[in-house]
């Protein structure tokens, strides 16, 4: 008589956040999971059911983990993960600094089940005349080149601000008295116009330029910036352990690490995990010599924020500060709103009827008093030229206090940096 | 369908298969209840909870909602319910005490122990549409249900009657005469010929299992030639171009935003398309009409039921009578359109409105998917089959071959 088969168990439920870059690949991996854990779960039954999901946005899904992936998360961000796997590891950091008191939810940042360098995208055209030996380009070479606007809201996209940054802070020190000011530069020659033709670059991780077959693959001399895809496990606090998921968890990551998933992510554009090339295009077998850190990807989202949105803002400086104002307009872009004002008493409510959000104040000499109230809100950047220009008695200290903005009291060989603080620092 | 008759001794085995420790489980008091997101027209189901919680104070209802996602849904409902399996006491406040689930996978959820059996006669299950019912008994356990059946849900044929009267045309009433109006009329009148539901995802397995049906084919038998032939037709709709290539990547809202644009002659959707077809935003306002689909529908619907970590059943039942019982029904079919699960709240003979008749007579005549407690597998595995064969017509047999055997081993788990 045939020896009777029980019953197979419901497959353990395992949820898989993923960036948006790896949804693909990961789902296809996912699949196999599933048919290979017949082969670990008795009788051959299927052991596992693999939701993979990404959130509405990487950044949003990492401000849920933040708060613990409350109830009122899982209508936009779906359901709660087991496995999360980012692009970043400064992603992972940022959720582990942020994560609130309470909010009952234990990561655990393990190593890399691939990796992703950022590189440049660069038409043919473009390519012939910045390329170097072994594949590279220098970031000075590419600064009249446009680029397309990175999608600063995923792990890849930040990783792209972290490149342009170091390019144009020579590290990613954001603290710097200028970097709001390159960074703003950095912006305005973003575009959302279709990459890789003529002088149009893109900025954006191996796997996707890869991807494409219009796009050059370079890669930038000396440090840069690398996407090392970890692998994290995500327990609630505040629910019985899983004894049963913990191990297919375990399982998940040795399967992710195994020689077939592997080939899997080279066949999607990425590395491995120990820096194999993709396939995918034809990446360059060498890394960067240094990876370029990126210590606190939440300040660095929001000083491009900062640096990137359009601004409305109202300009009123008396003649030392020409200067400053000539420069100030050739950081404007057609989505940015410029009014000039006179620098007199009623200078804030005239602001706020031009539709100024913001207004900046430059002056070489004491100002006479401002009418400090307004029929909106505005934000008020002051700037004096000269010394004692924001001691507390100061109508140009009144007028940026009076409206939560700074009052900076610089040279006037550094005021197009005061202004560019003020305006695109990421207090504005 | 009923689950199978071996859970019924599984379950009889064990009262209590999950390992929940003894203890008082059916207190009153506060619950939890989980549906999807409502999108109801003036938000019914946050209007029934507050109308219970102001009526109840000591019971009151936190309602919780899912993603819009049913597959996402369902692995927050399924996950929730593997991390209290086997405890209760202090989690109380993580359980999900009432969970809204969709037909398709109330077996899963009954079959792994997450569920507790209601006596069918306290909600007045006979009172019910019996096919729907049916798929929820215990076994073949008259009196104890699984779940209990709140909105019922059938497809229906959405076309452009302005086209039809000037064509001198009816509605089709087969699927040949849908592809011949499909593949005559539209282009005359720069239309795509038939917009349904071909994404990858749960939709695809039901409009594939209507034209399975529509053959005389069992999907669970992929491999004989009625199902084939289902299948073939799409195919050959996507190959000769009647169902546009865009309509691989429609879902329902994405076909009905071509419909309602004017875009198509024909629409695959469910009834809560109606309203918004007549809304301001339409551009066939008063240009469409409504039939059954030539074939039969699948049965669409979504059950109450009750944890297996709650420890306030009396209340969680209390609370589905109340969302069942008769006004309730008759409120929500009225003020959200959801087809009710109560049979008599379908009006009969003259009395009916056309609408209300077309509806009634569908969700009587629908017929449920395959259920099984793999159903996410097995749907899954239909999917990717599914998805080859309406871009390569030729391929089918082989397909769907594969696919019978798949499917096979799916239902046995393995």
């Amino acid at each position: 008589m045939p020896v009777e088969v029980p019953p197979c168990a419901t497959p353990v439920q395992l949820n898989v956040l993923t960036s948006a870059e790896k949804e693909r690949v990961v789902t296809g991996v996912a699949v196999e999971f599933e048919k290979e854990s017949r082969e670990f779960t008795p009788h051959g039954c299927k052991g596992v059911s693999v939701q993979v999901t990404t959130g509405g946005s990487a950044r949003e899904a990492a401000d849920a983990l933040s708060r613990g992936w409350q109830e009122p998360d899982h209508v936009p961000q779906g359901t709660e993960p087991h496995v999360w796997l980012p692009d970043a590891s400064f992603e992972v950091a940022g959720v582990l600094a942020a994560l609130e008191e309470g909010a009952r939810l234990a990561l655990d940042h393990r190593a890399s089940i691939a990796r992703s360098p950022v590189v440049l995208g660069a038409s043919a055209e473009l390519a012939e005349r910045i390329e170097e030996d072994g594949r590279e380009f220098s970031w000075p070479s590419v600064s009249q080149a446009r680029l397309v606007e990175p999608d600063a809201s995923s792990g890849a996209g930040l990783a792209a601000v972290a490149a342009l940054a170091h390019a144009e802070l020579g590290g990613v020190a954001l603290d710097a008295p200028d970097a709001p000011l390159r960074l703003r530069g950095a912006a305005r020659r973003t575009t959302d116009a279709p990459p890789c033709e003529g002088d149009v670059a893109l900025v954006a991780s191996e796997k996707v330029v890869a991807d494409r077959e219009d796009c050059r693959l370079l890669y930038p001399r000396g440090a840069g910036v690398a996407l090392d895809h970890p692998f994290v496990v995500v327990e609630r606090t505040d629910l019985p352990p899983n004894e049963r998921r913990r191990r297919v968890v375990e399982r998940f990551e040795e399967h992710l690490r195994s020689d077939e998933a592997q080939a899997a992510m080279r066949r999607a554009g990425f590395r491995a995990a120990n820096g194999t090339p993709g396939l995918v295009g034809d990446p360059r077998a060498r890394v960067p010599d240094e990876e370029v850190g990126v210590p606190d990807g939440e300040a660095l989202h929001r000083a491009w924020e900062a640096a990137s949105r359009p601004v409305s803002v109202a300009l009123a400086a008396d003649e030392a500060g020409a200067g400053a104002v000539a420069a100030l307009e050739r950081l404007l872009t057609p989505r940015d709103r410029l009014v000039r004002l006179p620098l007199a008493g009623g200078v804030l409510e005239d602001a706020v009827r031009a539709g100024a959000k913001v207004a900046v104040l430059v002056s070489a000499g004491p100002i006479p008093p401002v009418e400090p109230g307004t029929s909106a809100p505005l934000r008020v950047v002051a700037v004096g030229l000269f010394e004692g220009a924001c001691a507390p008695t100061t109508a140009l200290y009144s007028a940026a206090r009076s409206h939560g903005g700074p009052c900076e009291e610089i040279g006037p060989q550094n005021a197009l940096e005061g202004v560019a603080r003020g305006v695109w620092g990421g207090m504005t | 369908m009923r689950l199978f008759a071996a859970l019924t001794l599984l379950l009889a085995a064990c009262a209590g298969c999950s390992g929940v420790p003894d203890g008082p489980t059916d207190d009153e008091g506060p619950i939890t209840f989980v549906d999807g997101r409502d999108t109801s027209s003036g938000r019914q189901v946050h209007r029934l909870v507050e109308r219970w919680n102001d009526a109840n104070p000591l019971e009151t209802v936190k309602f919780l909602e899912m993603s819009n996602s049913t597959d996402i849904h369902r692995a927050q409902l399924m996950t929730r319910a593997q991390d209290l399996a086997g405890v209760r006491e202090g989690y109380e406040d993580r359980c999900y005490d009432v969970m809204n689930l969709d037909t398709v996978w109330t077996s899963a959820f009954a079959e792994s122990g997450h569920l507790v059996p209601l006596p069918a006669g306290e909600f007045g299950a006979d009172r019910m549409l019996p096919q729907v019912v049916d798929q929820l008994r215990v076994g073949h356990d008259e009196g104890r249900l699984w779940a209990v059946p709140w909105r019922v849900d059938a497809g229906f044929l959405f076309y452009r009657r302005d086209v039809l009267e000037a064509e001198g045309e009816d509605p089709p009433r087969t699927w040949a005469e849908l592809r011949r109006l499909a593949v005559e009329v539209a282009p005359k009148h720069g239309l795509a010929g038939y917009v349904g539901q071909f994404a990858d995802y749960e939709g695809l397995v039901v409009n594939a299992v209507e034209a399975i049906w529509a053959n005389g084919g069992d999907p669970l038998r992929p491999d004989r030639s009625e199902a084939k032939a289902g299948v073939e037709f799409l195919a050959r709709g996507f190959e000769q171009g009647w169902i546009p290539p865009e309509a691989t990547d429609y879902r329902e809202e994405e076909s009905r935003e071509v419909f309602q644009a004017g875009k198509a002659l024909f629409m695959r959707n469910w009834p809560y398309v109606r309203p918004l077809l007549e809304g301001p935003r339409s551009a066939v306002a008063g240009d469409w009409g409504v039939v059954a689909l030539p074939g039969p529908s699948a049965l669409g619907g979504w059950n109450l039921a009750v944890s297996r970590c709650s420890t306030h059943q009396r209340t969680a039942r209390e609370f589905i009578r109340f969302l069942t019982r008769e006004q309730t029904q008759g409120e929500l079919f009225r003020d959200a359109g959801w087809a009710p699960s109560l049979a008599g709240l379908y009006p009969a003979g003259g009395a009916a409105l056309p609408w209300e008749s077309l509806l009634g007579e569908a969700v009587r005549t629908a017929l449920p998917r395959p259920t099984s407690a793999y159903y996410d597998e097995l749907t899954s595995v239909m999917r990717e089959r599914l998805r080859l064969s309406l871009a390569e017509p030729s391929a089918i047999d082989g397909l769907m071959d594969d696919l019978a055997e798949r499917v096979q081993e799916v239902r046995e788990g393995r």
